[in-house]
């Protein structure tokens, strides 16, 4: 049933928070774009299917800031509302080889209904938890982290998310470009949606964001 | 077809309207069959059209045996037709048993009108057992179906309200909640994708004939894990049976002798004798 790529929509939600602190009372606006990498396309090639959230985050502290979005994509699509809300926190500065350390939880919500009646719609909430290690190479970083994914309920789900990626910094402007390997521990070649992942697992995704930082930084 | 379906998707996002309906409502048109002849003489095969309930006309092909023999009706699956059936059609006259007929749903090969969630599941079957009940005069129990994927689907609403000899379905999808929860790998709502009920475990808890379950463990198109589900659901004489190394649609090209053997007997195995 190759045509369910549409459902990649959904799925993916945005680039990490969690690279770099937001400065205390300082803002910034966050776009993220891409998704998991699909065949199903009449296409030659591999496909990235958009995604694309739009959010939010905000300093609380010079080491915690928290971040909301609103997810377009499934709206559009299907009518489905999404959103989520979370914090990030910074653990431990970086030093020399030794990258920075920072947590993000995040509680994802979705809900909608195609039809009335049969079949039925409903809601449903997505705990999140990343760790990432960044190096910070002047303005710019790297970075490398693992993303827990929970679906505690009706029926629980759990995927454990590595990532890598780069933020570009130019001025007030971040751009991140980051590779994620979705569900690594689920074989993709009995599912319904044809997805490229290494070793035919999981599902690979490569995600750009684009942050903009308002509010007065320091120098 | 599978392009324009997607090009309307595409089209529609933006606008909320989107479902996944479609992904089982592609059928594969053409102007005019053109059915070779590689192990169905042309001689033996007739091709008819006759109408469904609402007016509908249904197009259908008779592959027909050497001599006199019963009906068999094979509901095909879905993105296909008549013509690219062909090859499977003629796996199913070569075990020498039956006249095969199979027909294009509404909207599939050269029948008229458009494919739907109700003709599927309420007038195709019914007007093509109707069909070859009054051409051949045998009653309905005593005419056994195969189906293929989209075509259980068809199969069980249609034996919902009319009885069979037997139904021997493949490669059928238990649920579309389970198609696309696999594909997230989430467990979401059925209500966020479909407008329309495609739930097979609920629809085989109606029938009324022996069912014979078969799904290919290697199938990567439906999860290999639907026919345990559906045999499970079944409340009539039932079997199952999960080759290895069998996908989607290829058990006839894979494993012809035991597909044969195990079909003709489970068959055979609920057949009556001809009427007078």
């Amino acid at each position: 049933m190759r045509p369910l790529l549409v459902l990649l929509l959904l799925v993916g939600c945005s680039v990490s928070h969690s690279v770099r602190p937001l400065a205390k009372g300082t803002g910034a606006l966050q776009v993220s774009m891409g998704g998991p990498i699909s065949k199903d396309l009449p296409t030659p090639v591999a496909f990235v299917v958009p995604i694309t959230t739009l959010g939010y985050a905000h300093g609380l502290t010079e080491k915690t800031s928290v971040h909301g979005a609103f997810h377009p994509a499934g709206l559009a699509a299907f009518g489905i509302f999404g959103m989520d809300l979370g914090a990030t926190t910074l653990l431990a500065e970086g030093e020399g080889a030794r990258p920075r350390f920072m947590l993000d939880g995040d509680l994802a919500f979705f809900t909608g209904d195609n039809t009335q009646g049969d079949p039925k719609g409903g809601s449903r909430l997505f705990p999140s938890v990343e760790v990432v290690g960044a190096w910070d190479l002047g303005n710019h970083a790297v970075y490398t982290g693992i993303n827990q994914f929970v679906q505690p309920f009706p029926g629980f789900r759990y995927h454990v998310t590595p990532l890598v990626g780069t933020m570009l910094t130019a001025k007030r402007v971040d751009v991140q470009i980051e590779y994620k390997w979705m569900a690594p521990a689920s074989k993709n070649a009995l599912t319904a949606a044809e997805f490229v992942g290494p070793f035919g697992l999981g599902a690979s995704a490569v995600q750009i964001g684009l942050g903009i930082r308002l509010g007065k930084e320091k120098t | 077809m599978k392009r324009l379906s997607l090009l309307a998707s595409l089209l529609c996002f933006g606008t909320g309207c989107m479902s996944l309906d479609f992904m089982f409502l592609g059928g594969e048109t053409v102007d005019r069959y053109e059915l070779h002849d590689d192990v169905i003489p042309a001689e033996l095969v007739e091709l008819v059209a006759f109408k469904r309930a609402d007016g509908v006309v249904l197009k259908g092909v008779w592959a027909h045996q050497p001599n006199p023999a019963p009906p068999m009706i094979y509901f095909h699956g879905n993105g296909s037709s008549i013509q690219t059936q062909w090859d499977r059609m003629g796996h199913y006259w070569s075990w020498g048993t039956h006249d095969v007929f199979i027909v294009d749903y509404a909207g599939y090969g050269a029948s008229e009108g458009v494919t739907t969630w109700k003709g599927l599941a309420e007038l195709d079957g019914p007007a093509t057992v109707d069909y070859v009940v009054a051409e051949t005069g045998y009653a309905p129990e005593e005419i056994p179906w195969v189906a293929l994927s989209l075509g259980g689907f068809v199969s069980l609403k249609t034996n919902e309200q009319i009885a069979a000899q037997s139904i021997l379905i493949e490669s059928v999808f238990s649920d579309s909640d389970s198609l696309v929860d696999d594909s997230l790998k989430l467990d979401t709502p059925n209500g966020w994708f479909f407008r329309s009920d495609w739930d097979n475990v609920d629809n085989i808890t109606r029938i009324q004939s022996p069912i014979f379950v078969i799904h290919g463990l290697a199938d990567d198109f439906i999860l290999p894990e639907s026919g345990p589900r559906l045999h499970a659901a079944a409340p009539t004489d039932k079997q199952l049976w999960q080759p290895e190394g069998v996908g989607h649609s290829d058990l006839w090209e894979v494993a012809p002798e035991e597909f044969q053997r195990r079909a003709t007997e489970w068959i055979s195995r609920w057949a009556q004798s001809p009427p007078d």
